[in-house]
């Protein structure tokens, strides 16, 4: 058999299958982007996929694109990076003036490498004109995901007067911005589209000003936790050879959905019935690999070694029990003889939500990856981030909210509660002293992420890079001036832009007006003849 | 239009078949063309000739879906496409994919057994059965649309690693699954 083969075999599978995997709607969380606004227009475009696919009215699978389509002149673009934000002060910035140079390297594009993460130096230099020292407290935002920016990718650096400063990495807190637990339907568009997304969410600096603050606290909300560990199945038991054999181990729950909230960490299907009030929740049962199997056994150990959590806030479950079955259907009822055929343990303690989200947080933080990743799980600062959002998210979507309405298709699993995947507006924040009568400069050195289209329908729009800025958007610095500059511009073609560049007669630095709120750099290389 | 009656246009010899195939499913081709082909101008190459493919094959074929009818066609003419221009071109959503398909190859074992398609078909349908419609839906979007795992990512709202360890697990289980049946190279 060959890999070819398998592709061959794949491409004729059943037309139910095949139709049916694309009819699916995940669920996924739908936090994020009802901050960023355009809430119609995501909700339609994604209701509206499944048939609006089979009908053919949509480009599918690959998003669309309107170019020209920016309130400005500029691209909407598929995948929109967001702007480059100017810097700011949380403390002690009355009194200074800065002004700001933002260098766009593009180093590498005429020898036909062009990167769609760019080197951009945006460059402040704050001036102190008052008789005394002054320490000011900045924050240097930029959006970004978690998981590039959590690894270290795509994340600035901010120096001082060329010293390189200890910079805490800080976000916002959706969950404080009011109006938790909107109604809303599905799960929608995630990322903010245009420049206008983020005005949206910082103008009135309520973000920001959450950015500084302590994450919530759940250590007050009692629960009660079901670890299921050790979990095991007699090898081919249950297997009737009609090929539908899959152990499962489920749990299955009775429980009153208006004073009971489920929370649940290692489980691959659930299905529930809030009418009858059950719920089931179940996990592949780790088969060893049979003798001459090429499946590695660390594969086997690593699956036995993992953790399964329900966490209950609230009422206590009516009813809990642990049950074998034979395949991987949540709702079998081929059951096998527990403690027999199929086992596992169970550990049923109280704690509080705090306590019990932390020790799920830490194999999603650290990820389920059976290579080992999970063994490292230590305090960083990185983790605390990520539990913080973790919790900001679930608060928001309306966890402790005493309608049960739309949570429960939202948290049975807290790994669809992804917090990695979502653009949003990152802090760096440091402190800074500017000497009376003197001036320091604060460097924020990047690789800035270009925003890019997928399949664009007009040529001219193909193979662009988008980069664009604010400039005041979320500062409170007194800007006296603003300067863009491009370098390294030798195979770069503009295609649209309002910077005002023109660097093949030589302007490759432009003052901008800083009554213009958002500048857009759209480019493509220029091909070798 | 209905399918209904956009195939009966091919059963009636009307070219208007295919002008109503690329207004109905000529994004959908389009995007699996692109997905796996990932080059833009054989995508589109790709897409054309499954008309004429679609043409030829009905009458005497009456499909009761066209999407999977028109998916076959567009995947079959990719791979064809890929077999007979990998020396000189590299189609990096194809090689992605086969990569990935790869690992649910079974290993050589002792006992030898001939792998007819239509068993090795049927063997990945009842696999597939047995999984949750979540899982069976990540695999397929993956390996039989050629969705990207990016693209996936961010239709399920977790991070790419997450989906890419996500499929991983599901590779690992169909070569299990392939195993314990007894299927090897």
């Amino acid at each position: 058999m060959t890999k070819e083969m398998l592709y061959d075999a794949m491409t004729e599978v059943k037309d139910e299958l095949v139709l049916d995997a694309m009819a699916f709607k995940p669920v996924k969380n739908r936090v994020r982007w009802m901050k960023f606004g355009a809430i119609a227009a995501a909700f339609a475009v994604v209701v509206g996929l499944s048939a609006g696919v089979l009908s053919g009215a949509i480009p599918w699978l690959i998003g669309g694109n309107a170019a020209g389509g920016g309130t400005d002149g500029s691209q909407v673009f598929d995948v929109y990076a967001g702007p480059v934000f100017p810097l700011t002060a949380v403390e002690g910035g009355d009194g200074l003036t800065a002004e700001r140079t933002i260098t766009y390297d593009f180093v590498g594009w005429e020898a036909g490498f062009p990167s769609s993460n760019l080197p951009v130096t945006d460059s402040y230099t704050l001036t102190n004109p008052t008789g005394e020292d002054k320490t000011v407290t900045l924050l240097y935002p930029f959006a970004g995901d978690l998981f590039a920016i959590g690894l270290g990718k795509l994340r600035p650096t901010l120096t001082v007067d060329g010293r390189s400063v200890d910079a805490a990495l800080l976000t916002g807190k959706y969950s404080e911005l009011g109006d938790p637990g909107r109604p809303g339907g599905l799960p929608s568009l995630d990322d903010p589209e245009r420049w206008e997304d983020y005005r949206e969410l910082l103008s009135n600096g309520c973000y920001q000003a959450s950015a500084t603050g302590d994450w919530p606290d759940l250590s007050h909300i009692p629960v009660t936790v079901y670890e299921i560990t050790d979990p095991w199945v007699e090898p081919g038991v249950g297997n009737k050879g009609d090929g539908h054999y899959n152990p499962n181990i489920h749990a299955e729950l009775e429980l009153d959905y208006s004073k009971t909230t489920v929370l649940s960490y290692g489980f691959n299907s659930y299905c529930h019935n809030p009418d009858g009030g059950t719920a089931r929740f179940g996990f592949d049962a780790p088969q060893p690999p049979e003798e001459g199997s090429s499946v590695d056994p660390d594969f086997y150990e690593w699956e036995r070694a993992q953790r399964h959590y329900l966490i209950v806030m609230g009422e206590p479950l009516d009813s809990f029990r642990l049950v074998g079955v034979s395949t991987g259907g949540p709702e079998s009822t081929d059951y096998l003889d527990w403690d027999a055929e199929i086992g596992a343990d169970l550990r049923q303690y109280e704690t509080d939500l705090e306590s019990a989200l932390r020790t799920a947080a830490e194999p999603l933080y650290y990820g389920r990856d059976w290579d080992g990743v999970a063994d490292n799980v230590e305090d960083t600062p990185e983790f605390e981030l990520y539990f913080g959002m973790l919790k900001d998210c679930l608060l928001d979507a309306g966890l402790l909210l005493s309608d049960p309405a739309e949570r429960y298709d939202l948290f049975y699993h807290l790994e669809n509660v992804e917090v990695w995947a979502y653009q949003r507006v990152f802090y760096l924040e440091a402190e800074v002293t500017v000497p009376a009568a003197g001036s320091v400069t604060v460097d924020a050195q990047m690789l800035k992420k270009a925003s890019q289209n997928h399949q664009c329908h007009s040529r001219r729009d193909r193979d662009l890079y988008g980069y664009d800025l604010v400039t005041r958007l979320g500062s409170n610095l007194d800007f006296t001036a603003q300067t863009a500059r491009a370098v390294n511009t030798e195979g770069v073609e503009i295609v649209r832009q309002n910077f005002g560049f023109d660097w093949d007669n030589g302007v490759d630095t432009v003052e901008l007006d800083l009554d213009q709120e958002h500048y857009y750099l759209e480019l493509r290389r220029i091909e070798a003849k | 239009m209905e399918d209904a009656a956009i195939v009966a246009l091919y059963w009636s010899r009307d070219e208007a078949a295919i002008a109503e195939t690329d207004k109905k499913y000529g994004p959908y081709c389009r995007a699996i063309a692109q997905n796996i082909l990932t080059v833009r101008e054989d995508a589109e190459e790709c897409v054309s000739d499954s008309y004429h493919h679609a043409w030829n094959a009905m009458p005497p074929q009456r499909p009761d879906a066209l999407p999977p009818f028109l998916g076959r066609i567009v995947r079959n003419l990719s791979i064809s496409r890929w077999r007979r221009e990998r020396a000189q071109k590299r189609y990096a959503g194809l090689e992605s994919l086969l990569s990935g398909l790869e690992e649910c190859l079974p290993d050589p074992q002792d006992v030898e057994r001939a792998v007819e398609g239509r068993e090795l078909t049927h063997r990945i349908e009842v696999w597939l059965e047995s999984l949750p419609r979540d899982d069976r839906a990540v695999f397929l979007r993956r390996y039989w649309y050629g969705q990207e795992v990016q693209a996936l990512a961010k239709a399920w709202g977790i991070s790419p690693n997450q989906m890419a360890k996500r499929l991983q697990r599901l590779r690992r289980s169909l070569k299990r699954d392939l195993e314990q049946e007894g299927f090897t190279v």
